[in-house]
């Protein structure tokens, strides 16, 4: 069953010299329990991809559908807190936050009260695999891996249904990027998430269980 | 909103000197604006001890000033002005037609040429009421034996008499003398008011004023009265209070329908029949001139020293904000929405100015020992101004493209 459908969906934006259709009438469904990987070139409408997924933009044509309603027409604050989450390469912690902290803050935003967003929030580290040594550190003083894991347990613990993963690996080593990988595909696989993967990498592309190539705005479904 | 203020306040506390940066400025802008009041506050000060130690009379004249007695002013007016708060010492004078010899029943023509020609007795309440003993280098009148100027004030039927009055009559100090006396005013009918009093005669004085005889105010009163006609006033000067408030005391002369006689040309003719009211604040306002134009600088430069503090405001909250764009980017990605961000920043620069602009209060304090309303209002003024323009810094931000922010690459 399809949890976010892109349909017909373009986006065209003026820069300083020219018109660029960034996308160009796509329309594809993403299903919960697999993991998507969308690659392609650097200029090839992957980030653009990723803004309208994430609902931080809207298409100029067409609708990008999460469970019925078009992103456009919802409260896009509201599906960016409680149903669709970001993983970054570049993980985009906050600085000034301990790694609880860190993973406290969706919930604090949802009006958890602190207490139960501590206790939460601890639990969802763990089960990244981090212990409890990492709770008091600021992310200056966490490894990449454990910054990675730590944004992965922020953007779980409001218990979205779909995740978006941009280049997750791309600053990892090669085991703590196979272990991130291993997370995400179990959480589609084994907790029903959606999860889209927007990479250039294609180790991690042939992971996925449907690989989508953008190129020139359009995509292609591949084998 | 409680969200926001935590996070704020736990933002400030730990983002160290780059908060100290933000209190610094506040605690320097705060000092300067409480100095700046201070130097106005000081100069008002000074305004109103100049305006209490340099004394401003006021008199009343005819409509063109040319002409300080004889004016019949009205009851009303004198109690208006007594009611108000710019009176404070006053002089008074009111007069009758002095005669020497017995009324007579004359005819009607003759009695207005005895009139006409008659001496004056003037009533005054005090000797600086008199115009001719008020100079500092006036001569002023011998006194019998046990009386002084300050017969003025009591009840007695007593006079002064100039020298050719008193030489014509053949009369000396401590003789007592029945004048007749007669309404100044002109004469209608032979049955002018008049009546007669019996005067001790208790000094004499030599010039200007000749044919003139003056007596305590409350004798000339119950003559008045004796008489049956209505009380009206000569002249009338006085030592006027509340100087700062000069516009108001103009705006009560002009309800009075007063002239103010620089503005009526001497020859003019229009406004005869109206009275004026000349105010002597010549050295007053050259005292004054200076700190007033100073006060009015400084005053008048408030809403440019706000607009750089509002710049300054912009300038620091913008450099500092810059650095965390990707902050703003991961709030907003998480869901936090455009008016909350916007919130989480706002307080975070409200905290730390109110608490720069505390220790700027309490070094000020320390320097100068002084708190007014002038810089309370300054300061006020201030963190208005300061949060306007960080406010400005950080609604740009969310102009910014969250996804390119967080999609570069480290």
């Amino acid at each position: 069953m399809s949890i976010l459908t892109l349909k017909d969906v373009s986006y065209t934006y003026k820069n300083k010299y020219q018109k660029v259709e960034a996308v160009k009438s796509v329309s594809f469904a993403f299903q919960q329990g697999k993991v998507y990987a969308i690659v392609g070139k650097s200029g090839s409408g992957k980030t653009t991809m990723l803004s309208l997924l994430a609902g931080l933009d809207i298409p100029t044509a067409g609708q990008v559908v999460y469970q019925d309603t078009a992103t456009s027409e919802m409260d896009r604050d509201k599906y960016r807190r409680e149903d669709v989450a970001v993983i970054y390469q570049a993980y985009n912690l906050f600085p000034l936050l301990t790694a609880l902290e860190n993973v406290m803050y969706p919930l604090e935003l949802q009006g958890v009260k602190s207490k139960e967003a501590k206790l939460r929030a601890a639990e969802m580290i763990e089960s990244v695999d981090l212990g409890e040594e990492v709770f008091k550190r600021f992310p200056t003083m966490l490894s990449g891996g454990e910054q990675q894991r730590i944004a992965i347990a922020r953007a779980l613990v409001s218990d979205p249904k779909v995740i978006l993963a941009d280049e997750p690996t791309g600053n990892l080593d090669t085991e703590n990027g196979a272990n991130i990988v291993a997370i995400l595909k179990n959480l589609a696989h084994v907790k029903n998430r959606c999860v889209i993967i927007v990479t250039h990498d294609l180790g991690i592309a042939q992971q996925a269980d449907v690989v989508l190539r953008l190129g020139d705005g359009e995509i292609a479904l591949e084998a | 909103m409680l969200h926001t203020l935590k996070s704020s306040l736990r933002s400030a506390s730990r983002r160290k000197w780059k908060s100290i940066i933000i209190l610094a400025v506040s605690m320097v802008l705060v000092l300067f604006f409480t100095m700046y009041a201070n130097a106005i506050t000081e100069h008002i000060a000074t305004l109103a001890a100049l305006h209490k130690s340099i004394a401003v009379t006021g008199q009343i004249t005819n409509y063109n000033g040319t002409v300080t007695d004889d004016l019949d002013i009205q009851k009303e007016i004198i109690r208006e002005l007594e009611a108000s708060d710019f009176i404070g010492e006053r002089f008074y004078t009111r007069n009758l037609c002095l005669l020497t010899e017995p009324w007579e029943e004359p005819e009607l023509r003759e009695l207005q040429n005895r009139l006409m020609n008659a001496a004056r007795l003037v009533g005054a309440n005090a000797i600086e009421a008199i115009p001719e003993f008020a100079a500092e280098d006036a001569i002023q009148p011998q006194y019998w034996e046990g009386y002084d100027a300050s017969l003025f004030t009591s009840s007695e039927k007593v006079c002064i008499l100039s020298e050719d009055l008193l030489q014509s009559l053949n009369l000396q100090l401590g003789d007592s003398f029945k004048f007749t006396i007669a309404e100044n005013a002109r004469v209608e009918s032979e049955d002018h008011p008049h009546g007669e009093i019996a005067l001790q005669i208790v000094g004499v004085f030599s010039g200007p004023a000749w044919r003139k005889a003056y007596c305590p105010w409350n004798t000339i009163t119950a003559a008045y009265e004796d008489l049956g006609i209505p009380l009206t006033w000569d002249s009338a000067r006085f030592y006027l209070e509340n100087t700062l408030k000069m516009k108001e005391f103009k705006a009560l002369l002009s309800r009075l329908n007063f002239l103010s006689p620089y503005e009526v040309e001497q020859d003019a003719i229009t406004g005869q029949g109206r009275l004026g009211f000349v105010i002597n604040d010549r050295i007053l306002t050259k005292a004054t001139g200076g700190v007033k134009s100073y006060i009015g600088f400084m005053t008048s430069l408030y809403p440019v020293i706000y607009l750089l503090s509002a710049g300054i405001g912009f300038v620091v909250s913008y450099l500092l904000i810059r650095l965390r764009k990707p902050e703003f980017a991961i709030m907003r990605s998480l869901g936090t929405g455009k008016g909350m961000s916007f919130l989480s920043f706002f307080w975070e620069q409200v905290l730390l100015s109110l608490l720069g602009a505390a220790l700027g209060v309490l070094l000020t304090l320390t320097l100068v020992k002084t708190v007014n309303p002038l810089q309370a209002f300054s300061i006020a003024g201030y963190l208005v101004s300061y949060l306007a323009g960080a406010a400005l810094a950080i609604a740009t931000m969310n102009r910014m493209n969250i996804i390119q922010i967080l999609t570069a690459k480290e």
